[in-house]
């Protein structure tokens, strides 16, 4: 244990300096928040960090090494002291950043960290699932000698995926002095901590400010809105935790079940009576609640992840990874949308509200969303235009609100002869969303240099609109806190029916236009054939147009629902806008927030992204783990907003009031569906702990541990050996063949994946999605090649298959004896061209002569 | 009668300008100290650490390939040594050329300091700079560490001058420019950049007073920083690559926090035996200063007192780093450069200090006494290191010669003065030890055998890896009527042995292996095996028949500190006697075994037993 505690601390340590290092920078950038940007301190430095790390190897001008990490955050450092203090007033003007803010942000950071750090080292193998994937890239990244990163299981080549993610895991593992398999499991824990701490910030400055508080006064809505915030995004499940815990409890739901028709549920599911559920995996079917059926009524496996699953489960993948780095951008966006410059900038000093320094940094804070994650950039570069287009509107207008604490003296609320700037707005919202693609283009060039595009355009969806119940299922916490938002809203300011009407038509309109007008075309007969010719029907179908329609009279209620209530947000900010009052409140922003999240889960009912799966599993998953987020984040101000709503004191009224912001109450109808929401939520709550309790059997490893290979020394003490030996004698880009491996078996292309040496094969159908159509000739001949040498090439051959290859080690392990029915006698061809170097029970390892 | 007066002409008189007993003196220190940097650069053959720096380079000059990838960590060294390697024929004097030269240009630096310090006690400075131990072994080893120090005194010494209050504007700003060059460089030298960095921020902090510059000229030394660093790492851009040393060099700097071959030990053993001089006359020469500086209320030495501060906590933080696991000979410049400061202060206030009636007669009397002491308690020194047996007369006698030393200066500060019997006492000291230190620094550098290293270094180079070039250079003549035409075959681990590397990149073809591959025919390749130990055999070796083997060693491997790691006679030695008995055992037994081969080595610098070595396997065919 003081082995774990060890690293813990150091890695704790490691965090911390990064949030000190990006400090001046945060207090300048995040200037009008009301926490000058201590909560998103950390995710900065890290960012900053890591893309000067990465940009320096890429460049060839720094090692991919501690010394290289190390400059990287040096050079970090002097760009933040030096741009922050350039505006020394950032750093000790009044307000500054509170001891209590910063003690409430610590001590969450650190629980969470601890907590899930817990979690880690009682389940720490990497053997399931991706998990091997995740190691594989780490191990990867640590060995590569050079840029670009090696790809471990496809040697010769470099990695194809967003792997910035992983590339900052593994410099803090540098930093901290630990290897990849232990950086895979603290690291993970870590982000546990930004995530809830990134939230926490975000709802708790858009708390701060709705009331005219400064951060020094920070008040118990803004500290428990921010609470729920974290709870709601990072700890809570969907419906569905509390459906699996009533029925482990013995609940008769079985009329409900079978309306609801989840997948599995409860056909795997137990009555067991515990309240951590069940050992199994019970939590899997949280993700796996929307259902698609194909033509014929059989499962579609459709994905709906949400942040504590993905933590649950285990697995560093991008999009897990990038969530902090999206609470950064979203801060980012915060910031712009509160900027109150003393005029708009325009050519060499900068865009709308921005100077160039500021798009810079947007630049290299959403751009590398492309390099985290790729589907998140879409809408959060969305989210910026959009910030940029307020505040220059804003600007332009010449309305400021008298409550922002951001505003150094009120401004006159009447509307200035110059009116309102539709079209400087725009510009400017469309000039940043330009420089910023043009920005992160140049910045992470050599990134998309040598990436592979997965997407193949986009696919109309014309046989899967969600399932209503299953729907609710996935967001029914979230749902009564939006309403509460719009309740909230249109309480302060309603939209004319004339309005919402005039958005609602172009925003169901035109998706419903755009479906009919797909439908006809597909399965209209061209030259006597219709588009979905081989699609087989249902004999009682009575043709393809039928079909589609009955599918969508059956559930349109998703479609229905989410557009209405997109359509709802859009005409409240389309209010606030023509009103021109409170433009600056966090109401304004947490609609922001969730029209994109509406938007993101809207979408997929009528178009979804071509992907090597051809349904919409990736899309529904990757967008709607976004929309969690955003709707997580602006549900829990309206909860907290809606039920916490403390008197404004007499000398903040006239400004509250002037400022757009409702009564010290909220309505009715607003406190009821927060407290709805605020009973789910908190019911889902459990899926974390419960989920954690189970995966890890009650905590009850044998030796807690870090290293997510570990497990390998009790599975097989051999293999752990050979390993071993691998990553002590082995160049870090010497090729040792194995036998090619299969996807999600994490028994197979191990020694690749734990010591990132790379090999000729590893996952074959993972290698074919990243790299779509050209992985075939990537791959030709490595197959045979194997044959060869395992089994049935000369001695001739296998040396001459050694050459070509450049294969420096020949792994023999159980796997590679069974796969090639490799005996004694046949490896005896190795001995002219191969010298053992290793052996320990039924592993050899070879090392090539010559 | 007339007076005749000789017109002096303009060449005389400039002459005579130049021609000063300071400037003199100077040229006279730095060619002293140039000469101990570069007599028998090339005698001892490479350490590791020195080949791993320049075998690259050297590869890269030829436009050949570097196996493995080896990483230098000294990008400025790196590229200076690309010039000479296009140049000159690359060597061991040659790859350690460039360190021999910027140790002599670091003993131009006190003179940047003469306004600070004052004449004598810059001068003194560069006396000690010449003469110092640890700088003249530094500067015959093929790392980035003297152009490092080099870098930092330069850089220390131009923002010396910021602080001196009459710098006008066009001094100050050639002050902050040269300053800049100098940074740029030092961050590009190697790891020990990183630790002088720190003392220069040091220096900063605690005697540069901020002063309002105008942006342009802000924006022109961090211009001139970048360029200067830019340029001399990458070889004025035709090696960008080598930038990627800068950040090795910083991660090499962070490894000292883990354990190394150094103990603490090792740390004492040297600062006791190499820096004696500067051990007692550089604590001498800091609390003087101290004193000074607390004293003067009027607040005139002000400047004095922080810089003395500055110094002493250059040399409490020199201290605090041995204490880390991973401290490195590097890191001993950082307890030795203060205390060369120090030490010269104390040697310009012995200068300075002359008594004005020095009786002459008397002093050459108390000087003569004394050298004769001294002479007399060395025989008995030698007698007493010599004998297995700890003779308790002979070191009574040293005992008494010391207190005999002491009783004279007594009697002639009686005879004399106190101040002129404590001066001549004070220079008979100074010299003597000075005289030592220089000895010290021959023995260092000078007189080193590789087969019985020194323990300045853990690692160093062993003479039979020239054997082993020389015999394949006389077998691949024999058989190929070239020197250097018959291949080798060299088998490695997870990287290429860069001694290997260096002393055969002469050689036409080396391959190096995974494992051998002896092949077949006429034209079998030379094969270099690592040495496992065991008997020299064909089949031990997984060799065909047919070949002979022959062991070369290339690294040697000791610490002085090894000496007092020898087990004592353990408590059976004590059975059976009285508890004085068995203690006077004991002790006879701790002399024997670690005392008297460490006096011996302290005094004589010569090491009975042979040092730990590693090294190779040499296989060839027996008949071709």
């Amino acid at each position: 244990m003081s082995d774990v505690l060890s690293i813990f601390l150091r890695w704790y340590l490691v965090i911390q300096l990064m949030g000190l290092v990006a400090l001046p920078l945060a207090a300048r950038v995040f200037a009008p928040l009301p926490d000058r940007g201590y909560t998103l301190s950390k995710m900065l430095g890290i960012l900053l960090a890591g893309v000067f790390f990465w940009l320096g190897v890429s460049y060839g001008v720094m090692s991919n090494d501690l010394g290289g990490a190390a400059l990287a955050l040096l050079m970090a450092a002097a760009v933040s002291g030096i741009v922050g203090r350039a505006h020394p007033a950032a750093w000790f003007k009044r307000p500054s950043v509170p001891w209590r803010t910063i003690f409430l942000a610590e001590a969450l950071f650190l629980v969470a960290f601890a907590a899930w750090s817990y979690v880690r080292i009682h389940d720490p193998a990497a053997n399931h699932t991706e998990q091997p994937m995740d190691l594989m890239f780490m191990n990867s990244i640590y060995q590569s000698p050079a840029y670009p990163p090696q790809d471990a299981w496809l040697s010769g080549y470099a990695i194809s995926y967003y792997y910035l993610g992983y590339w900052m895991l593994v410099m803090l593992g540098r930093l901290a002095g630990v290897t990849p398999a232990v950086a895979y499991n603290v690291g993970q824990a870590s982000w546990f901590g930004l995530l809830l701490l990134g939230s926490f910030g975000i709802v708790q400055n858009l708390l701060l400010h709705d009331v005219g508080r400064r951060a020094d006064r920070p008040t118990l809505q803004a500290g428990l809105g921010g609470l729920l915030a974290a709870a709601a995004v990072g700890v809570s499940g969907n419906l569905q935790t509390i459906l699996e815990w009533l029925y482990a409890q013995g609940a008769g739901l079985e009329p409900l079940l079978r309306r609801l028709s989840i997948y599995n549920f409860p056909a795997n599911a137990a009555v067991t009576h515990k309240w951590y559920i069940d050992s199994g995996w019970w939590w899997w079917r949280s993700s796996r609640v929307i259902e698609d059926l194909d033509l014929l009524g059989n499962h579609i496996e459709v994905i709906d992840e949400f942040p504590a699953f993905s933590y649950v489960l285990g697995d560093n993948h991008p999009h897990v990874l990038a969530m902090p780095f999206v609470l950064l951008v979203i801060g980012l966006a915060l910031a712009i949308f509160w900027r109150t410059p003393d005029r708009l900038r325009v050519g060499r000093s900068g865009i709308g509200p921005l100077s160039w320094g500021g798009l810079w940094l947007i630049a290299l804070a959403a751009g590398a969303l492309v390099f985290l994650n790729t589907w998140d950039f879409p809408p959060y570069w969305l989210l910026i235009m959009l910030a940029v287009f307020v505040a220059t509107w804003r600007m332009t207008a010449g309305h400021l609100s008298a409550a922002s604490p951001a505003s150094s003296e009120a401004k006159d609320e009447t509307p200035t002869a110059a009116g309102p700037g539709w079209g400087r707005a725009a510009a400017a919202a469309a000039l940043t969303g330009a420089a910023t693609l043009a920005g992160a283009l140049l910045i992470y060039l050599p990134y998309f240099l040598t990436a592979q595009n997965q997407a193949g355009g986009a696919l109309v969806n014309l046989f899967h609109p969600t399932r209503f119940a299953q729907f609710l299922v996935m967001f029914g916490s979230l749902l009564p806190a939006l309403f509460a938002l719009l309740a909230l809203a249109w309480r302060a300011q309603p939209p004319s029916l004339m309005r919402l009407g005039g958005v609602l038509l172009p925003v169901m309109g035109l998706p419903a236009l755009f479906l009919i007008a797909s439908a006809w075309r597909v399965t209209r007969a061209w030259d006597g054939v219709t588009r979905l010719h081989g699609l087989e029907l249902p004999a009682e179908a009575g043709g393809y147009l039928p079909f589609i329609i009955e599918r969508w009279t059956a559930q349109p209620f998703t479609f229905l629902l989410t557009g209405l209530l997109l359509s709802m947000v859009i005409s409240l900010l389309w209010q606030a806008l023509d009103a021109g009052r409170g433009l600056d409140s966090a109401r304004v922003f947490a609609l922001l927030l969730a029209g994109i999240g509406l938007l993101l889960v809207y979408a997929p009912e009528f178009i979804y992204l071509r992907d090597h799966f051809g349904t919409r599993m990736n899309t529904i998953f990757k967008f709607y783990y976004q929309a969690w987020l955003l709707l997580g984040l602006s549900g829990a101000y309206a909860i907290a907003r809606s039920l916490l709503s403390a008197p404004a004191p007499e000398a903040d009224k006239a400004a509250v009031t002037a400022a757009g912001i409702p009564p010290r109450n909220a309505g009715w109808l607003s406190r009821a569906f927060a407290l709805l929401a605020l009973l789910l939520i908190a019911a889902g709550t459990l899926f974390a702990p419960a989920g954690a309790y189970g995966k890890t059997n009650g905590f009850s490893a044998d030796r807690p541990t870090f290293d997510a290979t570990a497990y390998v020394a009790d599975y097989s003490p051999n293999q752990a050996a050979g390993m071993a030996w691998i990553a002590a004698n082995a160049a870090p880009d010497a090729i040792v063949i194995q036998a090619p491996g299969d996807s999600y078996a994490a028994d197979t292309s191990r020694v690749s994946a734990a010591t990132g040496r790379p090999t000729l094969l590893g996952w074959a159908g993972h290698e074919s999605q990243w790299r779509g159509e050209a992985y075939g000739q990537m791959a030709q001949g490595r197959g045979e090649a194997l044959e060869l040498i395992y089994r049935s090439g000369s001695t001739a051959e296998v040396r001459a298959l050694l050459d070509q290859w450049a294969i420096d080690y020949v792994w023999v392990g159980p796997r590679e004896r069974e796969t090639y029915s490799l005996t004694p006698g046949l490896e005896e061809r190795f001995a002219p061209v191969l010298e053992l170097v290793f052996e320990a029970g039924d592993v050899q390892i070879y090392r090539r002569r010559g | 009668m007339t007076t005749i007066v000789r017109p002096v002409n303009a060449t005389e008189s400039r002459l005579r300008e130049l021609l000063t007993v300071e400037r003199v003196a100077y040229a006279v220190i730095v060619a002293a100290g140039v000469f101990l940097r570069f007599h028998g650069l090339g005698a001892a053959p490479l350490m590791p650490g020195e080949a791993a720096q320049s075998w690259p380079v050297w590869q890269t000059a030829h436009g050949l390939t570097v196996p493995g990838g080896a990483a230098s960590s000294s990008a400025l060294l790196s590229s200076l040594q690309l010039l000479l390697f296009w140049l000159a024929p690359g060597g061991d004097a040659g790859a350690r050329f460039i360190s021999a030269a910027a140790g002599s240009a670091l003993l131009l630096a006190p003179w940047l300091l003469r306004e600070k310090l004052g004449q004598s006690w810059a001068l003194a400075l560069a006396l000690l700079f010449a003469l110092d131990p640890w700088l003249v072994t530094f500067s015959r080893v093929a790392d980035g560490t003297m152009l490092a120090v080099t870098a930092a005194l330069f850089c220390l010494a131009f923002l010396v001058r910021l602080t001196l209050p009459e710098s006008a504007t066009p001094v100050r700003k050639r002050a902050l420019f040269g300053a800049a060059v100098a940074a740029g460089l030092l961050i590009i030298s190697g790891p020990a950049a990183w630790s002088l960095l720190l003392v220069l921020l040091l220096f900063v902090l605690l005697c540069l007073r901020p002063a309002p510059a105008p942006t342009d000229q802000r924006l022109a030394v961090l211009a001139l920083f970048g360029a200067t660093a830019l340029l001399g790492a990458t070889a004025w851009l035709a090696r960008p690559v080598y930038l990627a040393a800068v950040s090795h060099s910083l991660g090499v700097w962070l490894d000292q926090i883990k354990p190394g071959p150094y103990p603490l030990t090792w740390f004492v053993i040297r600062l006791l035996i190499d820096q004696h001089f500067n051990l007692i006359f550089g604590l001498t020469g800091l609390a003087l200063l101290w004193r000074v500086g607390r004293t003067d209320d009027a607040g005139q030495n002000r400047d004095r007192f922080l810089w003395t501060r500055f110094l002493l906590v250059w040399l409490a933080g020199g201290i605090a780093v041995q204490l880390l696991p991973g401290r490195t000979p590097q890191m001993l410049l950082l307890v030795s450069l203060p205390l060369s400061f120090g030490a010269a202060r104390w040697i310009s206030r012995l200068l300075d200090g002359t008594p004005a009636h020095l009786d002459r007669r008397e002093t050459v009397y108390l000087l003569s006494l004394l050298t004769v002491l001294l002479i007399s308690a060395r025989f008995a020194l030698n007698v007493l290191v010599e004998s297995q047996v700890f003779q308790v007369e002979v070191a009574l006698v040293i005992l008494v010669i010391a207190i005999g030393s002491m009783l004279t200066l007594l009697a002639f500060s009686l005879a004399l003065s106190l101040r002129q019997a404590l001066w001549i006492g004070g220079l008979f000291v100074t010299v003597w030890l000075l005289l030592t230190t220089v000895a010290n620094t021959w023995q260092l550098t000078q007189a080193t055998d590789g087969r019985h290293p020194n323990g300045f270094f853990a690692v160093t180079g062993h003479p039979d890896v020239r054997l082993l070039v020389e015999d394949l250079r006389t077998v691949s003549a024999q058989r190929s009527g070239d020197a250097e035409a018959k291949p080798v075959q060299i088998q490695t681990g997870v990287r290429p042995d860069p001694m290997l590397g260096w002393y055969l990149r002469n050689r036409s073809v080396v391959e190096w292996v995974p494992a051998p591959a002896p092949g077949d025919g006429l034209s079998r390749p030379m094969l270099i095996l690592p040495d496992s130990g065991t008997e020299l055999t064909p089949e031990q070796s997984g060799l065909p028949d047919g070949y002979i083997g022959s062991r070369y060693e290339l690294r040697s491997y000791w610490l002085p500190s090894q000496l007092l790691e020898q087990p004592v006679a353990s408590e059976a030695l004590a059975e059976g006697v009285g508890f004085l008995t068995a203690s006077r055992l004991r002790l006879e037994s701790a002399w024997y075994t670690r005392w008297q081969p460490f006096w011996k080595w302290a005094v004589h610098h010569t090491v009975s037993e042979t040092p730990a070595a590693e090294g190779v396997q040499l296989w060839l065919m027996a008949e071709e």
